[in-house]
């Protein structure tokens, strides 16, 4: 095989470039933070089960308050009637209504003399806020997240790309009339060094967008979880409310057959058992619920741990690793060319 | 515009107040003699106390009702979408930029392809 190796003052050239490459990769892995990522991902995941559980507990208040509602309506007997909807539904077509100034009729159940039924309320906008952070949440996983994949992805291209330049540079030589040679071994050996750069570049770009995210964010992020913790505030209110109704009530059977003689040892021992355990399940109500106050304090910190280290080392870093890969494609054209011209460059 | 909740103190203080009741109520009824009786003192305060929780929940819907509405004037849900979106955006230019790659040297390949092709016509 002939020799295609670099030589004399290149191969010093070649050797520094390597050897300055390998020091980038290194500043470049300092600076991203594995921890600040584990605590953005943390963060993600607390918010995101803080969101579910709060769209639970506003959908059990609603169950709740039309449950209320309804039986409002049976303790007054009261008469109920359909609108004249019901009947204009039967006529609608079966794809809904093309104009949508002229929505399809909705069949409605009112009180004799049609007056409306008091509807539960909806609270769509605390649902939509909460939607919103929990959006914003995954967003922020997903920025920081598991980005094995890309490395993957990129190393396996780069090792691709390296074969394919093999395969430029063997056709070449045959074109140009030299024997055709196998791809030049140090080929592959660049390619790793440039998919790390490359892994570390892309690590250290997806750090940097979810610091500025996140330190964009804070302001906003404050203001919805100010919200949500007082939502959350009053819920709590309208949850223990609900208990401690029925503990009441649990009181009332007790104290009752307590009273009552007539009444057994063990009927009385299941009433008071029963009271014992739902005061229990009143004193541990919410301890275990994620306050939307704890999840602000935590971006606020998240945020501040953005701004400090949002410096020009890191900006230097970059810009070296945007280098580094410079460098190492212009290393690999460099051997190239010596294929092409099948001697030293 | 910082979204508040114009009524949080008077709120918070109703919620107190009618807390501060239902324990004055828990405290009578330790020392009332009970009874079943609808007109007696216990069944009385019984009565008052299940009001109080009434209330107390019906306080608590009015009050969610009020953030529901500060946060419908408020342009936080927009705000928000707006950052999450960015920041998908922003994800999926890096996977791209990855990916990018790849398709460079499937490029490649593709010339290959063709000059092979071209070294082996005839007239070559």
């Amino acid at each position: 095989m002939a020799s295609i190796g670099i030589s004399g003052p290149m191969q010093v050239f070649g050797r520094n470039r390597r050897l300055a490459a390998a020091c980038s990769l290194l500043a470049l892995s300092a600076c991203v933070n594995p921890a600040f990522q584990e605590a953005t991902a943390e963060f993600g995941s607390l918010t995101r089960q803080a969101a579910a559980t709060q769209k639970q507990r506003l959908s059990a208040v609603v169950a709740a308050e039309q449950e209320l509602i309804r039986n409002r309506l049976a303790q007054e007997r009261t008469r109920l009637e359909l609108t004249s909807d019901c009947a204009a539904l039967l006529a609608a077509d079966t794809a809904g209504s093309a104009d949508p100034n002229r929505p399809d009729p909705i069949c409605r159940i009112v009180k004799a003399g049609g007056e409306a039924i008091q509807e539960p309320p909806g609270f769509d906008n605390i649902v939509a806020l909460t939607s919103a952070i929990e959006r914003y949440a995954e967003s922020l996983e997903r920025l920081s997240g598991d980005f094995s994949d890309d490395r993957a992805a990129f190393s396996e291209a780069m090792t691709g790309l390296a074969t394919s330049i093999g395969g430029v540079a063997k056709t070449a030589r045959a074109v140009a009339g030299a024997s055709p040679a196998e791809a030049d071994p140090r080929l592959g050996a660049i390619a790793t060094l440039a998919a790390e750069a490359g892994n570390l570049y892309f690590a250290h770009e997806r750090q940097r967008m979810l610091r500025r995210t996140i330190i964009q964010s804070d302001p906003i992020v404050q203001e919805a979880v100010g919200l949500l913790e007082t939502s959350q505030q009053r819920l709590q209110l309208y949850e223990r409310a609900a208990l401690a109704e029925g503990i009441l009530e649990a009181r009332a059977k007790a104290n009752a057959l307590a009273a009552n003689p007539k009444a057994s040892l063990s009927e009385l021992r299941a009433a008071q058992n029963r009271l014992f355990d739902l005061v229990a399940i009143y004193n541990r109500h919410g301890a275990d619920i994620r306050r939307f106050g704890a999840i602000g304090e935590a971006h606020a910190k998240l945020a501040s741990a953005a701004q400090a280290r949002a410096s020009t080392a890191e900006l230097r870093a970059a810009i070296e690793a945007l280098i580094d890969l410079a460098g190492t494609a212009h290393e690999t054209v460099i051997v190239i060319r010596s294929q092409e011209t099948g001697g030293d460059p | 515009m910082t979204t508040k909740v114009q009524t949080l103190d008077s709120w918070t203080a109703s919620r107190n107040a009618l807390a501060t009741l239902l324990g004055l109520i828990f405290e009578l009824q330790q020392t009332l003699t009970f009874s079943t009786d609808p007109g007696s003192a216990y069944q009385k305060a019984e009565a008052q106390a299940a009001r109080i929780l009434e209330q107390l929940k019906l306080l608590a819907v009015l009050g969610l009702r009020e953030v529901d509405s500060a946060i419908a004037n408020s342009s936080l849900v927009q705000q928000l979408n707006a950052q999450a979106k960015t920041a998908n955006q922003e994800a999926d230019a890096l996977k791209t930029a990855a990916k990018t790659i790849a398709k460079i040297s499937g490029v490649i390949d593709d010339v290959v392809g063709t000059v092979d092709g071209i070294l082996g016509l005839p007239f070559i």
